[in-house]
C-alpha cells in the first residue's frame, strides 16, 4: 500500500516540478515577443498591454501562478500566430496522437510475445538467428526511415494502403483503419526490435534460475514449469523494458506524426516550434511530459502488482 | 541387508561432453536400503552431487554420456522415458538443493508454490491441496503454518525457508529423499535444528535419506551408513561407527581431521585449521 | 605481425563493423574526386536524375549532386557523433567517477535532479533546446551535447559506483593514495570497457537524434545536407525516383547499424557473458536511448 502511495505522489510531484520547468525554459527564450510579433508597429504601451495578454507581465512567480490557474480552467493561452485558444486546437489532436500511440504499442506487444517466446525456446537455431538479427536491423533503422520504406512498399508500390493522412472513424470507418494501419505498424516494430530481445533474455535467465531447477524437481513438466515460473518471471523485467519504451514512442510520436502526414500533437508542437509560438509549445510540451510521467507511474504500479518485493520498500 | 535395497546403483559411470578429463563419476556402486540415512561425503568435484542429480534425473542428458544402472525399487530408471521418471521424481523421489533461498520462486506466494505440484501432477483440487499444503507446514515444524501459505519467499527467514523447501520435497510422500548439503547456507543453531528435524521426518515417514555434504561432522549425526566419495569414485563405505573410529582410506582421515575441534585453544592446532579448512 | 593476431582475437561483429565504417570512411574521403559537384549547386543537370556514372546517386529536384550531398551527410553526421561523444566523456567521466567516489549530499541531490530532469525522452528534450536555441546545426549539436552530458555522467556515475567499494580500492585507500589517484589509477580503467562501448551508442544515438531534428525541419538550415534533410527534401518524389529517398536512408541506417554492431561485439569481446546478465545488457542500451542510463541497469 504504501508503495502505491509515495509512487503517485512522487508522480504528482514530478508533474509539477516539469509545468516549473517548462514554464521557465520558454521564459528563457531571449528577446520579446511581443516586440517580435509587432515588428516596425512597434508601440510600448501596446506591447505591454500584449505582455499582459500572453501572461508575459510581472514576477516570474505571479506569471507562473496565473498560469497554472488558467490551465485548471481549461484556458491553455492563445496561440501567438493565429490568436485562436491553444486548448480547442491541442484537444482533438491530443486523442489522436493516443490512438496512434495506443494502438502501435499493441501492435509492439502482438509482435514482441511470440518473436520472444520463439526465440527464447529455440535458442541457437536458425529461428533464434533470423529473430535476432531482424531486431538488430530495426534498432538501427531510425523511426523516420522505417516509416518511409512502410509507406514505399504498401502505398506507392502496392497501393493497398494510404501514404498517410487521417479519415474520421465516425465517417468511414474502413478507410480510417487502413490510414491506420502503417502509423501503428511503424510504432509496433520499432517498439518490438527491443521488448522481444529483452523478453528472450528475461526467458533464457529465468530458465536457469535455481527455483526453476526446483520446480522440475517436484516433477512438474516443462509446460507447467514455464507457465507458472519462467513467463511469470520474465514478465516483470519485461513490464520495466516496455514502459521504458512507451516514453521512447512518446518522443517518436513527433517524427512518425511528420512521417505520415498525421494530425495529432505531434505535428503540432514541430510547428509550433518552427514558427516560435510559445504558448502552443509550452502546453504541447506539457502534455507530452505529464503523459510520459503518467504512463511511468501505471508501469511503475504494474511492477508492483507483479513482483512482491517491491511492495515492502 | 534383509529386505532388498530401495535403491541400487551399478556401475554408474556420468561423462560430461563439455567438461574435459575424467568423468564425474567413475562407475559408481552403491546401495540404499530402505530407511536408511546414507550419508555422501567428499570435497568439491567428488561428484556427490552430481550422483545426487543422476538418481532423481535432473541431470540433461543432452550434456551427458550414460552408462550403469540405476534400479529404484526393482525399476531401471536410465531405461524409462522422460515422463515416467518425471511422473517418480515428483512422487517417489524428493530432493532438496543447497541454497533454500533461491529454491524458492520469489513472485509466488508459498502456498501456491506448495500446491501446485500436488494439483499439476496429484490431481488434487485446490481445496484439498491448500489444506494438504498447510499439514505439510505443520510437519516441518513451522509456526503460524495458515499464515505462512499466504506469505512470499522474502518475507520469511533462511531457516524457515529450509524447512519450506523439504515439505515441498516430501508433499507426495516419497520414499527417497536427497538432501544436498541443506545445511550448509545457515546458522550453525539452525543448523541442528534442521538435521533433527530431517532424523525425525525420516523415523515417521519412513523413508529413506541420501545426505549430501561436505561437512563430516554434520554427516555423522545424520547417517547410518557413510560413502566417501573422491574425483568420482566411492573409496570408501561402512557403517558411521565404523568409519568414524577407523578410517581405512587416507583420504577419509584428512577428511576427519578437517573437523575443528573446539576443546584444545592450541595455538598451532586452530593456525592449522584455519589453513586447512579455509574457502 | 603483432597487429594481426590482435585483430583475429576480435570477434565477428567487430570486424564487420569496421570494415562497414572504413568503407563509409574512405566513400566520403574520396567523394570530391568522384563526384567533384559541390553539394549545394543547383543546375548541374536535369533534375531528378537517376543514377549514373558521372552522378553514382542521381541528381535531386533543385538540381544537385546526390553523390556530394550524401557524402556530406556522412560527414555531418560523423562529427556530430563525434563531437556529441567526446564531449559527453570527457565531462561526463570525470564528473561521473568524482560524484561516485566522493558520494556526498551533494552528489545524490544532483543526481536526484538530473535523474528527474532526464528522465525524459531524449527528442523530446532536444525540441526543448531547440525551441529556446533556434533551429540550425549548430544549436541541434549545442541541444545535443547538452543532453548528453549528464546522461554520460549517469552512466560512468553507477560504473563507479560499482567498483567504489571494491577491495582493490579500498586497498589503495589504506596505502594513502590521494583522490585523484584512485579514480584515475584504479577506478578509471577497470570501467574503460563499459565507457567503450558506451561511447560508440552515444555516437549512434547522436547520429539519429540529429538525423530526427533535420527531418523535422529544426536541426540543419538549407542547404546544408543533413541525412536527414535530404530524406525530407526527397520525400515528396518518392514515387518517382524513389532511389532519392532510399539512398540516403539505407546510408544512414547503415552508419548507424556499422556503430551498434561495433558497441555489441565490443562488449562482447570484453565482457564475455560472465559478469552481467544478458537482461542487464540490453536494458543498459534501452535506458541509453531514451535518455536515463545506468551502468547496472538498475531501476531506480
Amino acid at each position: 500500500m504504501k508503495y502505491y502511495v509515495l509512487r503517485i505522489t512522487g508522480g504528482l510531484l514530478t508533474i509539477f516540478v516539469s509545468s516549473l520547468l517548462v514554464f521557465s525554459l520558454i521564459r528563457l527564450i531571449p528577446g520579446d515577443p511581443a516586440a517580435e510579433l509587432m515588428g516596425l508597429a512597434f508601440d510600448p504601451e501596446l506591447a505591454r498591454l500584449m505582455r499582459i495578454r500572453l501572461g508575459l507581465e510581472g514576477s516570474f512567480v505571479q506569471q507562473y501562478l496565473a498560469w497554472i490557474t488558467a490551465v485548471f480552467h481549461g484556458d491553455f493561452g492563445y496561440s501567438f500566430i493565429n490568436g485562436a485558444p491553444v486548448g480547442q486546437e491541442i484537444g482533438d489532436r491530443l486523442i489522436r496522437t493516443i490512438q496512434l500511440l495506443i494502438g502501435g504499442v499493441f501492435v509492439g506487444i502482438l509482435i514482441s510475445i511470440p518473436a520472444g517466446i520463439v526465440s527464447a525456446g529455440n535458442k541457437g537455431k536458425w529461428q533464434d538467428g533470423g529473430i535476432m538479427a531482424f531486431t538488430t536491423l530495426m534498432l538501427s533503422i531510425p523511426q523516420f526511415v522505417l516509416g518511409i520504406f512502410l509507406i514505399y512498399i504498401f502505398a506507392v508500390k502496392l497501393h493497398l494502403l494510404p501514404a498517410g493522412g487521417w479519415t474520421d472513424p465516425n465517417d468511414d470507418f474502413v478507410q480510417w483503419l487502413k490510414s491506420m494501419v502503417l502509423p501503428w505498424l511503424c510504432v509496433g516494430m520499432a517498439m518490438s526490435a527491443f521488448t522481444s530481445r529483452v523478453l528472450r533474455s528475461s526467458i533464457l535467465d529465468a530458465k536457469n534460475m535455481d527455483y526453476t531447477r526446483t520446480a522440475r524437481s517436484w516433477g512438474l513438466s516443462e509446460k507447467e514449469i514455464s507457465r507458472k515460473h519462467v513467463y511469470k518471471n520474465a514478465s516483470a523485467p519485461t513490464l520495466t523494458v516496455i514502459g521504458l519504451e512507451i516514453g521512447y514512442l512518446l518522443g517518436g510520436a513527433f517524427v512518425i506524426e511528420n512521417v505520415f502526414a498525421y494530425p495529432g500533437i505531434g505535428q503540432l508542437t514541430v510547428k509550433a516550434i518552427s514558427q516560435r509560438d510559445y504558448p502552443m509549445i509550452q502546453t504541447s510540451i506539457l502534455i507530452f511530459a505529464t503523459g510520459f510521467i503518467l504512463v511511468n507511474l501505471i508501469v511503475d504500479l504494474a511492477y508492483g502488482f507483479i513482483d512482491p518485493r517491491i511492495r515492502q520498500r | 541387508m534383509n529386505s532388498p535395497s530401495l535403491v541400487s546403483i551399478k556401475n554408474l559411470t556420468v561423462d560430461f561432453w563439455r567438461v574435459p578429463g575424467p568423468p564425474a563419476l567413475n562407475s559408481v556402486s552403491l546401495e540404499v536400503a530402505p530407511g536408511e540415512a546414507v550419508g555422501l561425503v567428499g570435497e568439491s568435484g567428488s561428484g556427490k552431487s552430481t550422483l545426487g542429480f543422476a538418481i532423481a534425473g535432473l541431470l540433461d542428458p543432452n550434456d551427458i554420456q550414460l552408462s550403469g544402472e540405476i534400479l529404484f525399487k526393482g525399476q531401471n530408471l536410465l531405461k524409462i522415458s522422460q515422463d515416467e521418471y518425471r511422473e517418480i521424481r515428483g512422487s517417489q523421489i524428493g530432493y532438496i538443493f543447497q541454497d533454500a533461498s533461491s529454491s524458492l520462486n520469489p513472485l509466488l506466494k508459498i502456498g501456491k508454490q506448495l500446491t501446485h505440484p500436488l494439483m499439476a501432477n496429484g490431481g488434487m483440487s485446490k481445496a484439498d491441496a491448500m489444506v494438504r499444503a498447510k499439514e505439510l507446514l505443520d510437519m516441518v515444524e513451522i509456526s503460524q503454518s495458515g499464515r505462512r501459505l499466504n506469505q512470499y519467499p522474502h518475507e520469511i527467514s533462511g531457516g524457515m525457508k529450509q524447512r519450506v523447501v523439504i515439505a515441498a520435497a516430501l508433499s507426495r510422500d516419497p520414499s527417497l529423499l536427497i538432501a544436498d548439503e541443506p545445511t550448509t547456507a545457515l546458522d550453525v543453531t539452525v543448523q541442528a535444528q534442521i538435521i533433527d528435524l530431517l532424523l525425525r521426518l525420516k523415523k515417521s515417514l519412513s523413508m529413506s535419506l541420501i545426505f549430501i555434504s561436505h561437512d563430516l561432522g554434520v554427516v555423522a549425526r545424520v547417517a547410518d551408513r557413510i560413502v566417501v566419495m573422491k574425483d568420482g569414485n566411492i573409496v570408501e563405505s561402512g557403517g558411521v561407527g565404523q568409519v568414524l573410529a577407523n578410517p581405512r582410506e587416507p583420504y577419509t582421515q584428512l577428511l576427519l581431521a578437517n573437523i575443528p575441534k573446539l576443546r584444545h585453544v592450541d595455538e598451532s592446532q586452530s593456525l592449522r585449521f584455519w589453513g586447512s579448512n579455509g574457502r | 605481425m603483432k597487429f594481426l593476431t590482435w585483430w583475429r582475437s576480435l570477434n565477428t561483429r567487430i570486424h564487420v563493423s569496421v570494415f562497414m565504417l572504413l568503407f563509409l570512411a574512405v566513400l566520403s574521403a574520396l567523394a570530391p574526386f568522384i563526384s567533384p559537384f559541390p553539394s549545394d549547386e543547383m543546375g548541374t543537370g536535369q533534375t531528378l536524375l537517376g543514377p549514373t556514372w558521372k552522378h553514382p546517386f542521381g541528381i535531386d529536384s533543385m538540381g544537385r549532386d546526390q553523390f556530394s550531398r550524401v557524402t556530406e551527410g556522412i560527414r555531418l553526421s560523423a562529427f556530430i557523433g563525434f563531437t556529441v561523444m567526446s564531449t559527453s566523456l570527457l565531462v561526463g567521466v570525470p564528473v561521473g567517477i568524482l560524484s561516485a567516489y566522493k558520494g556526498s549530499l551533494l552528489d545524490s541531490l544532483f543526481s536526484r535532479i538530473l535523474d528527474l530532469l532526464f528522465a525524459f525522452p531524449n527528442l523530446l528534450l532536444a525540441l526543448v533546446f531547440v525551441t529556446i536555441l533556434g533551429s540550425g546545426s549548430w544549436t541541434a549539436l549545442l541541444a545535443l551535447v547538452i543532453i548528453y552530458i549528464p546522461i554520460a555522467s549517469r552512466f560512468v556515475r553507477s560504473a563507479a559506483l560499482a567498483e567504489k567499494d571494491r577491495d582493490y580500492v579500498s586497498a589503495a585507500k589504506v596505502n594513502g593514495a590521494s583522490t585523484f589517484r584512485i579514480c584515475a589509477k584504479h577506478i578509471l580503467p577497470n570501467i574503460a570497457p563499459s565507457l567503450l562501448v558506451l561511447g560508440t551508442n552515444i555516437f549512434a544515438f547522436a547520429i539519429l537524434a540529429e538525423a530526427a531534428l533535420s527531418y523535422l525541419g529544426v536541426g540543419a538550415k538549407p542547404p546544408t545536407p543533413s541525412l536527414g534533410k535530404i530524406l525530407t527534401e526527397n520525400q515528396g518524389f518518392i514515387t518517382t525516383s524513389s532511389h532519392l529517398v532510399f539512398i540516403p536512408a539505407i546510408t544512414l541506417s547503415f552508419l548507424v547499424l556499422a556503430l551498434n554492431l561495433l558497441g555489441d561485439g565490443l562488449r562482447d569481446h570484453l565482457d564475455p557473458k560472465k559478469t552481467s546478465s544478458r537482461y542487464k545488457k540490453s536494458l543498459m542500451q534501452l535506458l541509453l536511448r531514451k535518455g536515463t542510463a545506468t551502468a547496472n541497469g538498475g531501476q531506480k
